[in-house]
């Protein structure tokens, strides 16, 4: 049997996509995909060239406007390196190994809420998440704030999320508007 | 809380369907509608199993809300339930994605659709930091909090490392300090 054909699929963009895309799926902890998408910044713009800086942060505005959860802005960047193939095969690594891990702890019946322990762990993720979040805010204001009218536009989103209780979507489709405009 | 319940009166089915409606109504955080049909609508879950699913669904890896389609799918129908749930929660914003895709490789060089992606993301990027400030408002203020938030943000957004490193560094000191200062 020729073993070339492994080879090939092994040493495909797709194939290491899904494989980086699985191993920080299942390890994500304290904010999922969204968390750690400066490590998803690295491995598919500036360690392999799949897609370059500003087609990322454009899958992850547009996976933002659409509807779903948050962590499929993955199956647009599988869209910019492998085309439909890598939509699909990305969003069965970014689901799937989280879903095996929680479906083997319920399994195993730790899933019981209990213990200081495991309440200061809970409590401990809190400040954690927020830096992650804040660390890919940063990483993608690098790509998209190349303009001080871009940075000061995403400083007075800031506030008036904070302030106000304003749906997101409004903001992005105002986001739309302007840079459409030519205003950014 | 997360065991199969003793009357499985939800098929997966059920499951399938309730979910895809949550993940087609949740534009921008699927949060509220999650809330609204567990809770309030098929009452599945009453807000204190609610809250326990999804505290737990965020120890573990992955975003919270397919963790709570695991959980609330294995609950009712078992492994099943468990597939039902997350094929719902992801099934039809990949479809939708695909078309996205296809859109945006024939017009997204387009100059205008580029500007206005520009200012979508500019918008994107304000709404990952402003959840982040949210989550350490809503912290007790403790200095603490604050150091660990500085540090994961330096370590990760300046320095570039890689999460699992500083993960698995700071997890069992920020653990250590939150425990210590009960």
């Amino acid at each position: 049997m020729d073993a070339a054909w492994i080879g090939a699929l092994t040493s495909s963009a797709l194939w290491q996509f899904c494989m980086h895309i699985a191993l920080l799926s299942g390890t994500a902890i304290g904010g999922g995909m969204i968390a750690v998408m400066p490590d998803v910044h690295r491995l598919v713009v500036e360690t392999n060239h799949w897609v370059s800086s500003e087609q990322f942060t454009s899958a992850f505005a547009m996976a933002q406007a659409s509807p779903g959860p948050n962590f499929l802005y993955i199956a647009l960047i599988g869209w910019q390196v492998a085309g439909w193939k890598g939509t699909l095969a990305g969003s069965i690594a970014v689901a799937l190994p989280p879903a095996l891990v929680c479906y083997a702890v319920i399994r195993l019946g730790s899933g019981r809420e209990s213990g200081a322990l495991q309440k200061a762990f809970r409590r401990s993720l809190v400040p954690l998440s927020a830096g992650l979040l804040l660390a890919s805010g940063w990483v993608l204001a690098n790509t998209v704030d190349d303009s001080w009218r871009a940075a000061l536009m995403t400083i007075v989103f800031v506030v008036v999320l904070l302030r106000t209780r304003v749906h997101p979507l409004w903001l992005i489709a105002l986001g739309a508007l302007l840079g459409g405009l030519g205003l950014l | 809380m997360v065991a199969p319940a003793e009357a499985a009166r939800v098929s997966p089915w059920q499951l399938y369907v309730a979910f895809s409606r949550m993940s087609l109504g949740g534009f921008g955080g699927v949060f509220p509608m999650v809330y609204r049909t567990l809770v309030e609508r098929t009452r599945w879950l009453n807000p204190t199993d609610f809250a326990a699913t999804w505290a737990f669904g965020q120890m573990l890896p992955g975003s919270v809300i397919s963790n709570v389609a695991t959980m609330v799918g294995y609950r009712y129908a078992g492994a099943r339930g468990a597939i039902a749930a997350v094929l719902g929660l992801i099934m039809w914003p990949v479809l939708l994605l695909l078309a996205v895709g296809t859109a945006y490789a024939t017009v997204g060089d387009l100059a205008p659709v580029r500007r206005a992606l520009t200012g979508m993301s500019a918008a994107a990027v304000g709404l990952s930091m402003a959840t982040g400030i949210k989550m350490l408002r809503n912290l007790p203020r403790r200095w603490m909090h604050f150091a660990i938030a500085a540090c994961v943000f330096i370590a990760i957004g300046l320095l570039r490392l890689p999460f699992l490193g500083v993960f698995v560094l700071a997890a069992p000191v920020s653990v250590w300090l939150i425990w210590r200062a009960r």
